[in-house]
């Protein structure tokens, strides 16, 4: 696997390419930890180039949405396929994480909340 | 294919685990769902887990996953050596004891109870068998000829 | 033998049976060499280290067929044995299969079809397990090459993002987004002994070295930066280290190195050889142009700095060329758009950056081949 990172203002948006598990999980929650070391705390995790994920992978998008939101921030997912969402939807993660239904809902929500947290500008 | 059975044999550590799914995934896309949609996609989810699961607690060194098929689903074997696996007490217990919530540990065995239509675990001849079987119709696909 | 077929050593100290069977699958096309026992049969597999298969008896004098297995597998470890045996008991055949056998056969009057079934299936199983074995060594291959890429475009990938800072009365908004291959641009921003530093870098060539190139530029930069703040000696400098260590790699790169003295409110401004920055300032836009060279080609290289005083309410615009050079479907590039697309949008730095991606994005469809940074900053109270 391996993560593509954009910046949209505030935003930065996390493309995982290949498949979040167990052996790279890890991964993903210690370039969640740097970005908010970096003062990025809103994430965007589009996951349209994600082909698989499994139950590891679901707890490091838990774990990071965890790290950011306790920075005030918060992850949003979007993109994923049916399957991938359905996990979501099994295991009740998606009450953590929001979802949203395009990259453009996504910042919409993101930005949102880093205007009114009064993020740096 | 009637009676054949493929069988890969893995060390079970994380990375590999990673690698089995990808040939799993591979033996149903070119076997019974050729655009790969969610009837591959969940049942290489419980074989992940499962297979997450002896690399985690099993301390084995290798692993067996029997892949087979009859005309309405398809039988997974996932067979380690050592001691016997206490499946309630993993069922019960997030992975993840420092999670007091359970929110990122300790989907496994759920997951895969979701996943598939019928879970059997026995210990024989000291090795621990998961048996997963999951049909076709569940997802609205049939097998080719 | 035919095509495909494998050579098959017989071993049992009844040389009758030995010759029967080798007529049976003789017959069948394969090559059959017979040996009496197991000394015998273990130079004939030294002797013959293409053998694809063993069929031996149980119980012959000297070495028993559980002996031999131990012996063969010293030789050649995956050459699949069938144990052949007169003795009907399950304990046996146990005891054949535990210390190796891929197969056991009764010595009885079906010998003659059950010895070629359990040959076929053997052979079969053999074959589909080295190939399993081939499959997951190329896997793991595979995945190994692509690990050593990844964990390089990693380190990069996370370094790209500067620290995401407050800077007191400047208002900033980024766009930064790599093509697919491994991205060349960088930009940062930082304050520093009443200096305000902005940054924006384009490294030429989609490359690892470009990535890592981008890295050493980026940590360069901030450490120099920490103490000088006159863009000339910071980039004289720079170009310096970066020259020799270029050689004739034929990379280079452009950057547009800005620093705001706070004191006296003044830009200054020196761009190496990258594109126009634009200073948005009510409805009227400037253009600085380059100043001097790209870095990289001439340790001696010189620029000019351009100097203007920042106001209230200036916006600063700054870009890569992925941003210019990308194209529609009729081939024009969005170059002559940029001025006309600056002037229809307000003064708001994430307004602007979002106006100006969204209008690149119309344009050449969501194509975008190259790196794409765009870098907004306006002057607001602080």
């Amino acid at each position: 696997m391996e993560i593509k990172v954009e910046v949209d203002n505030n935003v930065v948006i996390l493309r995982p390419v290949g498949s979040l598990v167990a052996s790279t999980a890890e991964f993903l929650k210690a370039q969640v930890a740097k970005l908010v070391e970096k003062n990025y705390v809103h994430v965007l995790l589009d996951m349209a180039k994600l082909e698989f994920i499994d139950s590891s992978g679901l707890g490091a998008c838990i774990a990071a949405n965890k790290t950011l939101a306790g920075s005030e921030g918060g992850l949003v997912c979007t993109g994923a396929s049916e399957p991938v969402r359905k996990i979501f939807r099994i295991t009740r993660a998606d009450q953590k994480i929001p979802f949203a239904d395009s990259r453009l809902d996504g910042l919409r929500i993101l930005q949102d909340k880093a205007f009114k947290g009064g993020g740096k500008g | 294919m009637t009676d054949r059975t493929i069988t890969l044999t893995f060390t079970p550590d994380f990375r590999t685990v990673d690698l089995v799914r990808a040939a799993l995934q591979g033996i149903c896309r070119e076997l019974f769902e050729p655009d790969g949609g969610a009837f591959t996609f969940e049942l290489a989810l419980a074989a992940t887990e499962a297979m997450n699961n002896v690399a985690e607690h099993s301390g084995a060194s290798v692993a067996e996953l029997e892949v087979a098929a009859d005309e309405e689903g398809v039988v997974l074997r996932l067979a380690s050596p050592g001691e016997r696996f206490d499946s309630s007490a993993a069922a019960a217990m997030p992975d993840d004891a420092s999670d007091p919530d359970g929110a990122e540990g300790g989907y496994g065995l759920a997951l895969i109870q979701e996943l598939v239509d019928r879970l059997e675990f026995v210990y024989e001849n000291g090795r621990n068998v998961l048996t997963l079987y999951k049909r076709f119709n569940n997802e609205g696909i049939t097998k080719e000829g | 033998m035919d095509e495909g077929k494998c050579r098959i050593l017989v071993v049992d100290d009844d040389p009758f049976v030995a010759e029967m069977l080798a007529v049976i699958l003789d017959a069948d096309g394969y090559a059959v060499e017979t040996a009496e026992n197991g000394l015998q049969a273990l130079e004939r597999m030294a002797a013959a280290p293409d053998t694809g298969l063993v069929v031996s008896d149980m119980n012959m004098p000297g070495m028993n067929g559980l002996e031999l297995i131990a012996r063969v597998r010293e030789l050649n470890a995956d050459v699949p044995i069938i144990i052949l045996t007169g003795n009907n008991e399950i304990s046996v055949a146990i005891q054949a299969l535990n210390g190796g056998a891929s197969d056991y056969l009764l010595k009885d009057e079906n010998i003659q079809e059950t010895i070629v079934i359990s040959v076929e299936k053997v052979l079969e199983k053999h074959q589909l397990r080295m190939k399993n074995r081939q499959l997951m060594e190329d896997l793991a291959r595979k995945n190994r090459e692509l690990e050593k890429e990844r964990v390089l475009a990693h380190k990069v990938q996370e370094s790209i993002l500067p620290q995401n800072l407050s800077l007191p009365g400047f208002r900033t908004a980024t766009r930064y987004r790599p093509s697919n291959q491994i991205g060349g641009d960088f930009f940062d921003a930082w304050e520093s002994g009443g200096h305000v530093h902005f940054l924006i870098g384009d490294i030429s060539g989609h490359s690892t070295s470009s990535a890592l190139l981008m890295a050493v530029c980026k940590g360069m930069f901030h450490s120099l930066g920490q103490t000088m703040h006159d863009p000339l000696a910071l980039v004289t400098a720079a170009n310096r280290m970066l020259c020799p260590m270029l050689g004739d790699s034929g990379m280079f790169l452009t950057l547009v190195y800005m620093t705001y003295a706070r004191e006296s409110g003044t830009l200054r401004l020196l761009s190496a050889g990258h594109n126009p920055v634009y200073l948005l300032r009510g409805e009227e836009i400037i253009s600085f142009e380059s100043t001097g060279p790209a870095l990289g080609w001439d340790a001696d290289d010189s620029w000019d700095v351009t100097e203007a005083a920042l106001t209230l309410g200036d916006l600063l615009f700054l870009y890569t060329d992925g941003l210019i050079e990308a194209k529609n479907d009729a081939g024009e590039e969005f170059e002559g758009r940029l001025s006309a697309t600056l002037a229809a949008l307000t003064t708001m730095p994430e307004e602007m950056v979002a106006g100006v991606f969204g209008a690149l994005t119309d344009f050449c469809g969501g194509r975008f081949e190259d790196d794409i940074t765009l870098f907004a900053v306006l002057r607001e109270e602080p």
